[in-house]
């Protein structure tokens, strides 16, 4: 009789510890603290606002639907302005004051760049779902991940897609005199060549030009068919104009791999004359999969605007933490870290993972206008 | 290869054509009044906005609002000669400058805030039909801007050579005193030149809003370049100024076409410099128009 009391306090005592050890292992008391910093003010506000819309659409998600292992998510956001000094402040704060377990942002490349030397030093994941320069996941940096395509993915899966599927052989190139414009240039003649393509002429022009009739008239003497623009909104609605009414359309088929035209703006100053101009974007409202028609239909009513790609990268990011977190059942941000890195995830966009540089690997839509519609022609194209 | 130096060429011509009537006004106010308008960019920005606002408010055409936007700029012009620039006719030239720097900016700005600094197009209809000649390529809109273009410079030059406001307008510019003594009134020769020149740079406005487009701060380019026109084409002669704009527009065209895109600014400057190193004493030589 004694024996089998002792034996039940000894069985009552284990279960006791092992409740106890359970409950250490898993997440703490309280809701799981994550940092958002983003440009919420400033020239960058709008489109820092629609990512943001995205994080926070995914954040309810979780929440309604039970949380992360019954925990609530609880956002921290924090404005950035554009400003790398800025974005490093609003990462200090986040990470000393709220002791968050991970941090979304910045919109910018440099913003971003500049906040991965807090990340690695207070070793807290950073994860950007928007800045594309490929130097990001190329500087060995482990605390920071990319959630979303790199500019040069970008290029390599447009240019294979263009030159080996669409036979799209003869390139001209008009750019913008800037970094930009010519480092892009150099970029897509680069990868035009290395899959067999050749670089048939190659113009730059200033930044609020007008007249292009000058280099309009030369490419019309040149063999190409294809135009690879490479500018801003209004300066492209100028070329594309005088394009048009030198009546090249017929034969050049007109390329804008980084989306200067794939707006409002350009589509009310070029109106027909911008059907036809083909883009590559990782995500467009007209994805016909169940996940990314319920994300489409859920943002249009809560929004009342259709989704685009940094909706839609704050939404897959916002998620891709909360697994990380629900995975590592820890709130040490080592191990979020790690669980981030292992994420296999599938979203609106589609199925993605991060690679060991923590660049994360998603397809490529090739997208073009039509009647003021972005419609898919093909894809997801991979990179590699 | 002779093709593309043609369309080029007539490419330029039609540049040239719109930077005519823009310096022929600004060289008009500076021979005859002896100021240096730098607020003229400014008047070619208003007038492609007044025709834009008479098309899109008024429901006119495109010629009409053509007409409307010069009668308008030339009423615009006489009031801003008066009130602006007749209390420093005969000052030194720097008044003038500084003073038109000034205009220039309050009206660019002014039109930033009332307008906003998205860019507008005027709607012609013409640039869809187009024309093929011997190879060369024109849309109706080009072809429309190199006959309103030459009408307006033939019409300014009959007027100037043949009327007797057009005769009272060289003789001010030749000597102003002797011209009063002579009993003409100079003050309305004064308006008369600034409405002129208001109304031409309204035409151009509104040609160049109809070719590419409409924003506050298109004037301010503008101005420099026809500065440069009428340094190469002399003062106040409107044969030199007319051969100096073509001259400038074939610059650019040819340049930008065959030599480098990103450098198209710089031609008509270096054309100045090689001038004034080989022809010191202008284009048209030192006497005569």
């Amino acid at each position: 009789m004694r024996g089998k009391g002792i034996l039940r306090s000894v069985l009552c005592v284990a279960a006791l510890l092992s409740l106890g050890c359970a409950a250490w292992a898993a997440l703490p008391d309280g809701n799981v603290r994550v940092g958002v910093v983003m440009p919420t003010s400033g020239t960058l506000a709008y489109d820092g606002g629609l990512a943001l819309n995205g994080v926070k659409m995914a954040v309810d998600e979780i929440n309604a639907a039970g949380g992360v292992n019954g925990h609530k998510i609880e956002l921290f956001v924090e404005d950035s302005a554009g400003v790398p000094a800025t974005a490093v402040a609003a990462m200090e704060k986040l990470v000393g004051m709220q002791k968050v377990v991970a941090v979304i942002g910045d919109f910018g490349s440099s913003g971003t760049l500049a906040m991965m030397d807090v990340a690695k030093r207070s070793q807290t994941p950073l994860i950007t779902p928007i800045s594309l320069a490929p130097k990001i996941t190329e500087l060995g940096n482990v605390w920071t991940f990319r959630g979303c395509d790199s500019s040069e993915m970008i290029a390599k899966a447009f240019t294979k897609w263009a030159v080996q599927e669409k036979k799209l052989d003869k390139w001209a190139f008009i750019g913008v005199n800037t970094d930009y414009g010519r480092g892009s240039v150099d970029a897509f003649g680069k990868k035009v060549k290395d899959l067999g393509g050749e670089v048939v002429y190659t113009e730059y022009f200033q930044q609020g030009e007008t007249d292009y009739y000058p280099i309009i008239t030369k490419l019309k003497a040149s063999p190409a068919n294809t135009l690879c623009l490479l500018g801003e909104t209004v300066d492209l609605s100028r070329v594309v104009n005088q394009f048009h009414e030198m009546g090249l359309q017929e034969k050049i088929t007109v390329m804008d791999p980084t989306s200067g035209t794939f707006n409002p703006k350009f589509l009310e100053l070029a109106k027909a004359k911008a059907n036809g101009i083909i883009g590559a974007s990782r995500f467009v409202a007209s994805i016909k999969t169940p996940k990314a028609e319920k994300f489409v239909a859920d943002y249009q009513k809560r929004y009342n605007i259709p989704p685009e790609k940094y909706a839609q990268a704050g939404y897959d990011v916002a998620h891709m933490v909360a697994i990380a977190v629900k995975n590592a059942d820890s709130t040490d941000t080592a191990k979020v870290r790690e669980a981030l890195a292992k994420i296999e995830y599938e979203g609106p966009q589609g199925k993605a993972h991060f690679d060991a540089k923590n660049q994360l690997q998603i397809g490529e839509y090739i997208i073009a206008v039509k009647d003021g519609k972005f419609e898919i022609v093909a894809g997801p194209i991979m990179a590699e | 290869m002779l093709m593309v130096f043609l369309q080029q060429a007539l490419n330029g011509i039609i540049l040239g054509c719109i930077y005519a009537l823009i310096a022929l006004g600004l060289s008009l106010i500076f021979g005859i009044l002896e100021v240096a308008n730098f607020a003229h960019g400014e008047f070619y920005m208003l007038g492609a906005f007044m025709a834009l606002f008479s098309m899109s408010g008024l429901g006119v055409s495109f010629f009409p609002a053509l007409l409307i936007a010069m009668i308008g700029m030339g009423i615009i012009g006489a009031i801003i000669e008066r009130a602006v620039f007749r209390p420093i006719v005969g000052k030194p030239l720097i008044n003038s400058m500084l003073l038109s720097f000034g205009l220039s900016t309050a009206l660019a700005n002014l039109a930033l805030l009332l307008f906003g600094a998205d860019p507008q197009k005027i709607e012609s209809g013409l640039a869809d039909y187009h024309l093929r000649f011997f190879g060369l390529h024109l849309t109706a809109e080009r072809l429309m801007v190199l006959v309103v273009g030459v009408a307006l410079v033939t019409l300014l030059a009959w007027f100037i050579q043949s009327t007797r406001t057009g005769k009272a307008m060289r003789a001010v510019s030749q000597d102003r005193v002797a011209a009063q003594l002579a009993g003409i009134n100079v003050s309305r020769i004064y308006t008369v030149t600034f409405a002129i020149s208001g109304a031409l740079a309204a035409a151009a406005g509104t040609m160049v809003g109809a070719m590419f487009f409409v924003s506050p701060e298109m004037g301010f380019s503008v101005t420099l370049k026809c500065f440069i026109i009428i340094a190469l084409g002399g003062f106040g002669k409107i044969r030199g100024v007319i051969v100096a704009a073509v001259m400038i527009g074939l610059a650019e065209s040819l340049g930008g076409g065959f030599i480098s895109y990103a450098y198209k600014d710089a031609y008509p400057f270096l054309l100045l410099v090689l001038l004034f190193m080989l022809k010191p004493q202008g284009l048209t030589g030192g006497s005569g128009r």
